[in-house]
């Protein structure tokens, strides 16, 4: 049933998933115990917000950048300092967080421009060592970080209540959600495509890609420089070790588990590699043996993570039905 | 002068280092192309094999280093079969995001049976030998003599013999291979194989001048793929030689000006070379 364009069936799975949004928050903060679940709804909404940023780049735009975990390192410092040695707001905090690491973006997108494949995320994950390096090295709190980041102020809300917190980051997310997708499916989007299929041919077919591939570090960048500035005040305690390699391997298998390339596959992936622990926390002393043993067959045999394997599964029926209805 | 030559030489022993860490890099990465981020893992597993035959069955570092190599080869096949093996030809990615699992297995095994507390390997070499005014240990003087025998050793394998040469024409053209008669799957796996034994080598030479924990591999995986990138992709000589340089250049570095930023020179000097010369110093093709 169509109007207008609006499509109903579109219409009603989105106030269902606003509703669970709203609701299922709420029911678990009743439950005894249910703070720890907030936590991980709000942990999972962070890592997708970065995954999401992730993918952009290193999904769609089809560029391995190994120096992800690092933006998001440039935008916890940045608000965190502007917030503690200045005393801005917030708000401008996160703003000017985003920006920053667009700054350190295109420090690392001009360098590595014209290299492809292993040459460009060798030469990424070098300039993330450096920047892991700089923050040790000038920040203050060095290796040992920056504790006792303040409570997050924001629109007269009070985030030291988990919900709050939770009903923020929710919001965040789906925001960066919409906005992907939009970027995804516009001539921009399909730009950052032709790219990744092959940057030969999307040149000779007339894109810009020198200017794509910079805008797609900056958007990239500037979302995983959110999730930083998100992430300081809700853990209150930043250190340069959070946005090292292990954040930038945890992300990478995250997105590659549900699917490079496709829009749930972030969230999908985030959500399954951050609730599987605590499913399993009988094994939690084997716990990473069984994730990294976890992560081969998986990568063996859905290449395309599970976002990627279903959308092929349903391509095919959807083609399996079209030729039954040519045969009768 | 004395401090001088001392840095040259922790520089010379450094590079000695990396260059047989890379040389096994070289095996498996730029002459096979498998993206292997669990070497330095496979490294430290040699550290710590070394350190269980001293430890618990004999206390004879030779046979540790035997043990080692007996071990790398091991985990060598096992791996390539059952992980790599399924996504060759699939994009880069996927061999990398393998390689991590494989990162989590190991670190996460070693921290389980070794426990996270670091530990020190013994070797009969370790006391400092004077000459004039500079002292070195026997086992940095292993190390520098392990790595010319065995540059020189490789540079004889891939040059001249059958099977080095069969290896040398896998990467890019495997149709090729099969076609002059080269068993393509075996050949990987031995190739594999040795680049494994060669980091587990490593581990054993190099252990007793550390302190062996489980996540000792990380750092010097990163610099073994700048060392290959900085050589030049697929050019085992670029490779020798940039590891050489890498070590002098730190040394020097961390002897003359900032400690804290030695590691530094590595990061930088890689992207300045990329942004120079796209396919490093010495690349081909």
């Amino acid at each position: 049933m169509k109007i207008k364009g609006l499509n109903f069936r579109r219409l009603f799975s989105y106030l269902i998933g606003v509703a669970v949004a709203i609701v299922l928050p709420w029911i678990l903060s009743g439950v005894t115990g249910g703070n720890f679940y907030l936590h991980l709804i709000i942990m999972i909404m962070i890592m997708s917000i970065l995954a999401m940023s992730f993918n952009i780049l290193t999904g769609y735009t089809g560029r391995a950048n190994l120096a992800h975990a690092s933006f998001m390192g440039v935008g916890a410092y940045t608000s965190t300092l502007l917030v503690m040695e200045v005393g801005v707001p917030y708000w401008v905090a996160f703003l000017a967080g985003g920006i920053m690491a667009i700054g350190i973006g295109l420090v690392i997108a001009i360098p590595t421009l014209k290299l492809r494949g292993h040459y460009f995320a060798i030469g990424t994950i070098a300039l993330a060592q450096f920047i892991t390096m700089v923050f040790i090295n000038t920040m203050p709190g060095g290796s040992d970080g920056i504790p006792d980041v303040p409570n997050l102020t924001l629109w007269g809300i009070d985030f030291t209540i988990k919900l709050n917190y939770v009903y923020l980051m929710i919001f965040w997310a789906a925001v960066i959600f919409f906005i992907t997708s939009r970027v995804i499916n516009s001539r921009l989007g399909r730009a950052f495509i032709a790219i990744r299929e092959g940057e030969d041919l999307a040149m000779t077919t007339g894109v810009d890609v020198t200017r794509y591939k910079i805008l797609a570090f900056m958007i990239s960048a500037f979302i995983a420089g959110l999730a930083g500035a998100l992430y300081a005040p809700y853990m209150h305690y930043i250190c340069p070790e959070d946005f090292g390699l292990l954040t930038l391997m945890s992300v990478l298998a995250m997105t590659a588990v549900g699917g490079f390339g496709t829009l749930w596959g972030p969230f999908v992936g985030v959500t399954i590699l951050t609730l599987l622990p605590e499913i399993l926390l009988p094994l939690k002393d084997y716990i990473f043996i069984i994730y990294g043993l976890m992560l081969i067959p998986i990568i063996i045999y859905a290449p395309k993570g599970i976002m990627g394997s279903v959308q092929g599964l349903l391509k095919r029926r959807a083609a399996a039905r079209r030729a039954k209805g040519l045969e009768v | 002068m004395t401090f001088f030559i001392q840095v040259v030489l922790n520089g010379l022993v450094l590079g000695s280092m990396y260059a047989i860490f890379t040389m096994g890099l070289t095996m498996i990465y730029s002459i096979l192309g498998i993206v292997n981020f669990a070497i330095g893992e496979i490294y430290m597993l040699g550290a710590y094999f070394c350190w269980v035959m001293i430890h618990n069955v004999i206390d004879n570092y030779l046979l540790g280093i035997i043990f080692a190599i007996i071990g790398g080869l091991i985990i060598g096949s096992i791996v390539e079969r059952l992980a790599f093996r399924p996504v060759y030809g699939k994009p880069m990615l996927n061999e990398f995001i393998i390689s991590l699992g494989l990162v989590m297995v190991f670190q996460e095994g070693a921290t389980f049976i070794w426990t996270g507390y670091p530990k020190n390997l013994p070797s009969p070499l370790l006391d400092p030998l004077q000459i004039g005014n500079i002292a070195i240990s026997g086992q940095r003087f292993l190390v520098i003599g392990v790595a010319i025998i065995l540059i020189a050793g490789m540079f004889l394998f891939l040059q001249r013999a059958r099977f080095g040469r069969a290896l040398r024409a896998l990467p890019g053209n495997e149709l090729a291979a099969k076609l002059v008669g080269i068993d393509v799957p075996r050949t990987t796996t031995i190739g594999f194989m040795i680049g494994c034994a060669l980091g587990t080598l490593t581990g054993a030479l190099v252990g007793p001048l550390l302190l062996l924990f489980p996540m000792m591999g990380a750092s010097i995986t990163i610099k073994g793929f700048i060392i290959i990138i900085l050589g030049g992709f697929g050019s085992f000589g670029g490779a020798m030689l940039a590891a050489y340089m890498l070590g002098i250049v730190e040394s020097l570095f961390s002897g003359y000006a900032f400690m804290e930023w030695t590691s530094a020179v590595g990061y930088l000097g890689l992207v300045a070379v990329l942004y120079l010369r796209p396919k490093g110093m010495f690349g081909k093709d």
